[in-house]
């Protein structure tokens, strides 16, 4: 299977800064040694290159269906697993070394929360709550300021003009369906029962 | 499960060619299959993309890094169209990021509480306004 270069690797190098970032021991699949790697979590995929600042990473790992946990190691301190165990992808399981406590407990802690369906959750109970909020007699103001599109709130610029101009018709279309979305009452959560890991 | 679209893969150099594939949208993954294959031919990732509707059932995706390719992809109907566009245009985790970022801000200056606490993630990066930029 081909995954689209341009696609992921444009994604690896955003501006905006990674989820987390740092160098972990990654167990290699053939000879069993653990080899240095920089990391960098960054939404539900953790790329890895042999070094920091090197332009191509190695590889990347898709954090969807796993779980994240401490394990026992013979030879090195401070491990933990990325494992999978769903059908078509048999198991297969990720062995890595972080340099000190602190380090695992936080790379585990990021891993295991990095799914999308993880995200989704948190943010269909968002959507719940804001409804639930927002419907008990919110001002003309309040009203107005929830009608403006979640990029614009999120990167917290003074107005909607300026936005426009800077990202031009994208931003349109985007706003317009948030709106409508809104005023219909309409679903943006996917309905499923979601598992947070 | 997906219907079935068929992508013509455009390129300014060459010519179009309609391939009919199936395609199954994944997280923020869109696979794409030959119709009797159970293995993917390949994989998009959704981040950091632009969504257009182009002519009648067509749509096209096209990246940030290589705003000039257009990956076009044709429906059977108007509707699957309109669909497809507005399932796309949600899956991708950064959408979905700034989206949570937004009702967050929002209900903390509605009910004075931050939603996230609940959850012992109020003080992670990946969570604050202002640190993502577009």
């Amino acid at each position: 299977m081909k995954l689209h270069e341009t696609s992921v690797l444009g994604y690896s190098r955003m501006v905006a800064p990674p989820d987390r970032q740092g160098r972990l021991y990654k167990k290699s699949e053939r000879s069993s040694s653990y080899q240095r790697r920089w990391c960098e979590l960054r939404g539900n995929l953790l790329f890895y290159w042999e070094r920091q600042g090197d332009r191509e990473p190695l590889g990347l790992i898709l954090l969807e269906g796993c779980t994240v946990e401490l394990q026992e190691s013979a030879t090195e301190p401070f491990t933990f697993e990325i494992s999978y165990s769903h059908g078509s992808l048999g198991h297969r399981a990720y062995k890595m070394a972080a340099e000190d406590q602190a380090s695992m407990e936080g790379w585990v802690r990021a891993l295991s929360t990095a799914s999308f369906n993880y995200l989704r959750a948190l943010l269909t109970d968002l959507e719940g709550q804001y409804r639930a909020s927002g419907a008990l007699g919110a001002t003309p103001l309040e009203e107005r300021a929830v009608e403006r599109s979640p990029l614009v709130e999120a990167v917290g610029l003074p107005d909607f003009e300026g936005l426009h101009c800077q990202f031009g018709e994208e931003i349109m279309k985007l706003r317009a369906r948030w709106r409508e979305g809104r005023a219909g009452g309409d679903q943006t959560a996917q309905g499923d029962l979601i598992d947070l890991e | 499960t997906a219907p079935a679209l068929h992508p013509p893969l455009l390129n300014a150099l060459f010519f179009a060619v309609l391939k009919k594939r199936l395609v199954k949208l994944v997280v923020n993954f869109l696979f794409y299959f030959r119709t009797d294959e159970a293995e993917p031919i390949g994989a998009l990732l959704l981040e950091h993309c632009k969504i257009t509707k182009e002519e009648e059932n067509v749509f096209s995706i096209s990246f940030i890094e290589e705003p000039d390719r257009k990956y076009s992809f044709e429906c059977d109907t108007e509707e699957q169209c309109q669909e497809w566009i507005e399932a796309l245009r949600r899956a991708s985790y950064e959408f979905m990021r700034r989206s949570l970022i937004f009702y967050r801000n929002e209900i903390q200056k509605m009910t004075g509480k931050d939603p996230l606490e609940q959850y012992g993630i109020s003080e992670e990066a990946r969570f604050q306004l202002g640190t993502r930029k577009l």
